[in-house]
């Protein structure tokens, strides 16, 4: 089963190969793969071919495992998870170097310029990929958790539509809140 | 009027935006992941953002989003001896439980909050932390809610009380109403029953329910919140004996009282104590000298039946396990705990059954530990009177600010800066 290969074309009309098992990480491709539609190519009009090796590489990585990572990363959290009771040195080492992999990997994965993140995003968005998703989403909030108003405004091509006493009122609240608060 | 503002809103945000600009569903995820600090900062954004951050709706994803993902988590340490009330939180966003991460994580200091509600010469604790939300209570008997992440408080209205020998509080959230609510539990001299009294947020208003007829048994703390309910431990007749003890449980929806059962094991040399671990009601039983057993309550209020989740063996954490809190998971399955008698907080790791102390600094050599999540939860009633001072207290603040200008002006100290 792992050997069938599927065929993804972007937006720009390149194709792209993909095992079965990986594309699985993704809801929409699963939907159309369940769906018995494995004729040719799936078209994909909304990821162009510079997103789509990204995609293939995460679902490469994750297989069919949706959001794998996150589960690691809020291990204990999770309310009816049962705490081991006997403790295997062994498999918590491996466990450690099995994370510690793929945070590194994650790092390397998710090295790119803005654009491409939102890009990705949108990709992870439309293909139902919850585990690419959340990541490139809390990255993007990490990127402009400390950021001015005005930084925003830019990074999203917003125009303020404060009038300008509004804007006032608004600016001393956020003085307000500067005073007792310094900023990250 | 407002709604149609900010459709209105929408049509110009999309309109501005370039092509590879962010569908509102992706923009409200990211917002979501963010602290309450850069949220307050990007209301001013634009009005579209303003609607979007300020909606109850995306108040309740951010809150629920906090609390699934464990993120936005703070402790709040309070020097319960000291009249100087103040509060300290420590955050803990990026805590792993790896060791080069404690280091990290013990460098970080604790940052001094801003509490708006001194009494110097009362005595505070706090009642309980909810959905972002602090309920602090006073000698003087005053109550406050607060959230401390947006700094808006709010003082309930003063309801008389009944001549009594001791006075406990619980606070809570009931879901099916979204209201918060106080229950104040007040036990009267030489009576078996106690007189209670909830308040709601909703209402801005106290009234008097259905005696709770039992004894408190430890009149000194306060109930505790887990499944929308309030927990304590009571006693069938006036004598607080241990072997008659159990356990009440009020359910803020529906306002009854409730007996949940205890563990079957359970024998008379053993200290029982509750807590509340990952919002679950948990039980702390002391062998003395011997280990601490944390039970957690599983399938709450439907088979209610106990589960042990680990114990923690004497020679691992120094003190008195009898004194034990649990705080909250830390992440891969550690337990952040602190020793009441000692003033320490320790992270006890189940599997490899190790503690390590936390040495935080900043922390008070005495405190009160409180977990609470950093959310945009208002803590107005929903008559509009925090919006009312508000608008005042912002009208002051202007009149300060541009006092403090020209007096800065005046005294040169703006060339300084």
């Amino acid at each position: 089963m792992s050997s069938t290969k599927i065929f993804l074309k972007s937006s720009d009309d390149k194709t792209f190969e993909i095992d079965e098992t990986a594309a699985r990480a993704s809801e929409t491709l699963k939907n159309i793969i369940d769906g018995g539609c494995l004729d040719g190519v799936i078209p994909l009009p909304n990821v162009s071919s510079n997103i789509l090796p990204k995609v293939i590489e995460y679902c490469k990585k994750h297989g069919g495992d949706n959001g794998s990572s996150k589960k690691i990363a809020n291990g204990g959290v999770d309310k009816d998870k049962e705490i081991l009771p006997d403790y295997d040195e062994e498999e918590d080492k491996r466990e450690k170097v099995r994370v510690d992999e793929l945070k590194k990997w994650e790092e390397e994965y998710m090295d790119f310029d803005q654009q491409v993140l939102y890009d990705l995003m949108l990709a992870a968005n439309y293909l139902h990929i919850k585990g690419l998703l959340d990541l490139t989403v809390e990255k993007a909030a990490s990127m402009i958790r400390g950021r001015t108003p005005d930084q925003i405004r830019e990074n999203f091509n917003i125009n303020s539509d404060f009038t300008p006493e509004e804007e006032e009122e608004m600016i001393l609240i956020e003085d307000e809140w500067d005073d007792e608060w310094a900023f990250d | 009027m407002a709604k149609e503002d900010e459709e209105n809103e929408k049509i110009s945000v999309e309109e501005s935006m370039p092509t590879e600009s962010l569908p509102e569903v992706l923009i409200v995820d990211i917002l979501s992941c963010l602290p309450v600090k850069s949220l307050l900062r990007f209301r001013c954004v634009c009005k579209h953002w303003y609607a979007l951050i300020t909606d109850p709706a995306f108040v309740k994803t951010h809150l629920s989003r906090s609390l699934v993902s464990n993120s936005n988590l703070s402790i709040i340490f309070r020097n319960p001896i000291s009249h100087n009330l103040n509060f300290r939180e420590f955050r803990f966003n990026e805590f792993n439980i790896y060791p080069d991460d404690l280091d990290a994580f013990e460098q970080q200091a604790v940052a001094e909050l801003n509490y708006p509600f001194k009494r110097p010469h009362y005595l505070s604790y706090i009642v309980g932390s909810c959905n972002g939300l602090l309920c602090i209570y006073n000698s003087k008997e005053e109550i406050l809610l607060w959230n401390p992440s947006t700094r808006r408080h709010h003082k309930l209205p003063f309801t008389h009380i009944e001549y009594g020998s001791n006075i406990v509080c619980g606070f809570g959230h009931d879901p099916t109403t979204d209201d918060y609510k106080i229950v104040r539990i007040v036990q009267l001299h030489h009576a078996l029953e106690s007189k209670v009294k909830v308040y709601s947020l909703n209402t801005n208003s106290w009234r008097r329910i259905e005696n709770m007829p039992f004894f408190l048994s430890y009149p000194n703390s306060p109930m505790l919140l887990a499944n929308s309910a309030l927990h304590w431990f009571a006693n069938r007749e006036m004598r607080r004996n241990t072997t008659s003890r159990f356990i009440v449980s009020f359910n803020l929806q529906y306002e009854e009282y409730r007996e949940v059962p205890l563990p079957d094991f359970v024998e008379n040399n053993v200290h029982m104590k509750l807590g509340v671990l990952g919002g679950q009601l948990c039980l702390l039983c002391a062998f003395i000298g011997v280990h601490v057993e944390v039970w957690l309550m599983k399938d709450y209020g439907v088979r209610d039946y106990w589960e042990k989740q680990f114990s923690i063996e004497q020679p691992w954490v120094m003190g008195n396990l009898y004194y034990l809190k649990p705080i909250c998971y830390s992440k891969n399955g550690g337990v952040i705990l602190q020793l009441m008698d000692s003033n320490e907080l320790v992270l006890y790791d189940p599997r490899k059954g190790m503690a390590r102390n936390l040495r935080i600094h900043g922390v008070p050599d005495y405190f009160q530990t409180e977990t609470f999540v950093g959310s945009l939860v208002p803590v107005n009633a929903k008559d509009g009177t925090e919006q009312a001072k508000r608008k005042k207290k912002h009208m002051e603040h202007r009149k300060k600010k541009n006092m403090k200008q020209e007096a800065d002006i005046e005294s040169g100290s703006l060339a300084m800066n």
